[in-house]
């Protein structure tokens, strides 16, 4: 998957959001080493000191842990992953709530487009 | 090792009666890569000819790692100016020789690696090259040292999207946490994702000293949006 | 630092001198073979006229083209090694501008009197027979005598001094030379005609100034021989000797601090004053 980004937010913290989606879609799996910060920069395309501070946001986030000397992990934590995946869920879900309702859908209209649009999928 | 790798104080030059730098004050810290960013003629070039020796400051003090300019400072430069400066009649392997015996820190493995990554053919005559083959291998040469500052005038400018790709890659494979690259150019968001750091320069004078992060959260925008909101015409 | 800056000095420069040389020495040995043969005398028609003409006018240009050659490398190598665009790596590089300076004037040096040397052995290679031999065999028996005459030690002195006349003499001109085209690079527009300038300046007016200053200070009658010009016994052999020494010595004096000062407002020029294209 390409990384891209936008011109108005910091890199680091567009960094932080695509990895976190690397980790929650299995990407990159469950307790899996990572690429050094200086490979991993150079597949973004982005400066080292800015994926290690994304890096050292995932720490502290909890989804990304380094042992000593042996690099960093992804954490073996699957509840923990869950529950981020239903935390981006939920945003992803809340931000088409928003667009649907500025184009003046209602809540039980939505719920009929969606079911529509799914049924179709599955076919 | 110092702090910084590079300090500017007071520093001024003028040609003629045109003020080209005026009380220039810089401090770049170790482990960044940073951007030198301004319109032509803003005195970006003069100022990295100052750095690495090729002009003389009128007034001020400048401190490559603690030295002073001269053959101390130019060990632990690594310089590519916008031009290619190879002479004519030498092979590949003649100026990577040279690079090897003028440089200690220059690594002859890791510029013979580039090169074959590149198809460069260390037996040609550089006069054969093209011109892009011939700023790749400027920019091998320069890269395979293991220098504390790096100054890249324009590296950029006239490749083609996928030798610019390359050289930023390089640039970021190369990072190294003593050394700090500072790369002069006027194709900003080409460079941006790569930056730790951007200086504005214009007119002779620094107008902005800020770590890409804070211009993208202060102003909402990127570098090269804020960059054309200041210089704007 | 020097000698690897004279390394790659001799290895740019080679590949201009190596060939000449070939060239000047190849057509020599063919010019004696044939007249060893007496090529000129047979009379094999059109062919031995046209290579009759050719060889030997082929030899003569040869042998101007050596010193045009070492002339024109001596501004080239400086003009374009470090002033032009090259200059951004030499310049770089971790060595001080003496030693650029220095590493160009050696090499220039060592090709001159390389030139000579060629020159000498190509001439030698022409003449030689047993005319030759006896004439070489009579001018050692006369530098024998003349030693004999006015002193073996006025004789040595004269032929050292000669020798270091020549040399100190081409890195004066090298000098000389690299300060005209420093003062051209000061120019932005006009760098050939400020170079022709200086020339001028320094042939016509600086040279005299120095010579004044010096021949005031040293040449008089207050310095004691051998910068003492006047009082030689030119009636006999010794004397006459003995003042052509005073002479060339008070010549190579000149030469030298002509050629120091060349030397340090180059360097000073470069040090200070750069301004590459």
């Amino acid at each position: 998957m390409a990384w891209t980004f936008k011109d108005d937010r910091p890199i680091y913290s567009q960094l932080v959001e695509q990895i976190k989606i690397k980790i929650i879609s299995g990407e990159w799996e469950l307790g899996s080493r990572l690429s050094s910060v200086r490979e991993l920069a150079e597949q973004a395309g982005v400066n080292p000191n800015t994926m290690q501070r994304a890096l050292a946001e995932l720490e502290r986030d909890g989804l990304v842990h380094s042992k000593r000397t042996s690099g960093r992990f992804v954490t073996e934590d699957e509840n923990m992953i869950k529950n981020v995946r239903e935390a981006v869920a939920a945003e992803n879900i809340a931000a088409f709530m928003e667009s649907m309702k500025r184009l003046g859908f209602t809540e039980s209209e939505i719920m009929d487009e969606f079911k529509k649009a799914v049924s179709q999928q599955t076919v | 090792m110092t702090e910084f790798v590079l300090e500017c104080t007071g520093v001024s030059k003028k040609y003629g009666k045109k003020e080209v730098l005026k009380n220039i004050n810089l401090q770049l810290e170790r482990g960044k890569i940073i951007g030198l960013l301004g319109p032509n003629g803003s005195g970006k070039t003069t100022l990295i000819k100052i750095i690495n020796g090729l002009l003389t400051a009128d007034e001020g003090d400048i401190k490559v790692s603690g030295e002073q300019i001269g053959i101390e400072s130019k060990k632990i430069i690594s310089y590519l100016p916008d031009r290619t400066y190879l002479a004519d009649w030498m092979k590949v392997k003649d100026i990577v020789g040279m690079f090897d015996d003028f440089y200690k820190d220059f690594s002859r493995e890791k510029a013979e690696d580039m090169l074959k990554r590149l198809n460069i053919n260390e037996d040609d005559r550089l006069k054969t090259l093209s011109k892009g083959n011939k700023e790749k291998v400027q920019l091998i040469l320069v890269m395979s040292r293991q220098a504390q500052l790096y100054l890249l005038d324009e590296p950029i400018g006239g490749v083609d999207p996928a030798a610019r790709d390359y050289i930023l890659n390089t640039i970021i494979t190369n990072y190294n946490p003593d050394a700090s690259v500072v790369i002069s150019t006027h194709l900003i968001s080409d460079v941006e994702k790569v930056l730790d750091e951007a200086i504005f320069i214009n007119n002779g004078e620094i107008v902005l000293h800020e770590s890409v992060d804070d211009i993208r959260e202060k102003y909402s925008t990127s570098v090269d949006g804020y960059f054309r909101e200041v210089f704007k015409c | 630092m020097l000698s690897k800056l004279l390394k790659y000095e001799f290895k740019a420069t080679s590949r201009v001198f190596l060939p000449a040389y070939a060239v000047l020495l190849i057509a020599g040995a063919i010019q004696k073979i044939m007249l060893q043969f007496g090529f000129y005398n047979k009379d094999m028609g059109v062919f031995s006229k046209i290579l009759g003409s050719i060889v030997p006018s082929l030899l003569g240009a040869a042998v101007v083209a050596i010193f045009v050659v070492t002339l024109v490398v001596m501004i080239n190598r400086f003009r374009k090694s470090l002033l032009g665009r090259e200059g951004y790596l030499m310049f770089t590089l971790p060595v001080n501008t003496s030693q650029l300076i220095l590493s160009k004037a050696i090499a220039v040096l060592a090709w001159a009197i390389l030139s000579c040397i060629i020159g000498l052995i190509t001439v030698v290679i022409l003449v030689y027979d047993t005319d030759f031999v006896n004439f070489v065999n009579d001018a050692i028996g006369l530098v024998g005598e003349a030693s004999r005459q006015a002193g073996a030690s006025n004789v040595v002195l004269f032929f050292i001094e000669t020798v270091l006349t020549f040399i100190f003499g081409i890195v004066n001109l090298t000098f000389m030379i690299y300060l005209c085209l420093s003062i051209g690079q000061l120019s932005n527009k006009h760098r050939g005609l400020c170079a022709i300038g200086a020339f001028v300046g320094i042939n016509f007016v600086l040279r005299n100034i120095i010579l004044a200053i010096i021949s005031n200070v040293l040449f008089t009658d207050k310095f004691v021989p051998p910068f003492y010009l006047c009082g030689y016994d030119t009636a006999s052999i010794v004397g006459i000797l003995q003042m052509m020494n005073a002479f060339m010595l008070a010549g190579l004096v000149i030469v030298i601090i002509e050629l120091l000062i060349y030397f340090f407002i180059t360097k000073y020029i470069l040090s200070n004053k750069l301004n590459l294209e």
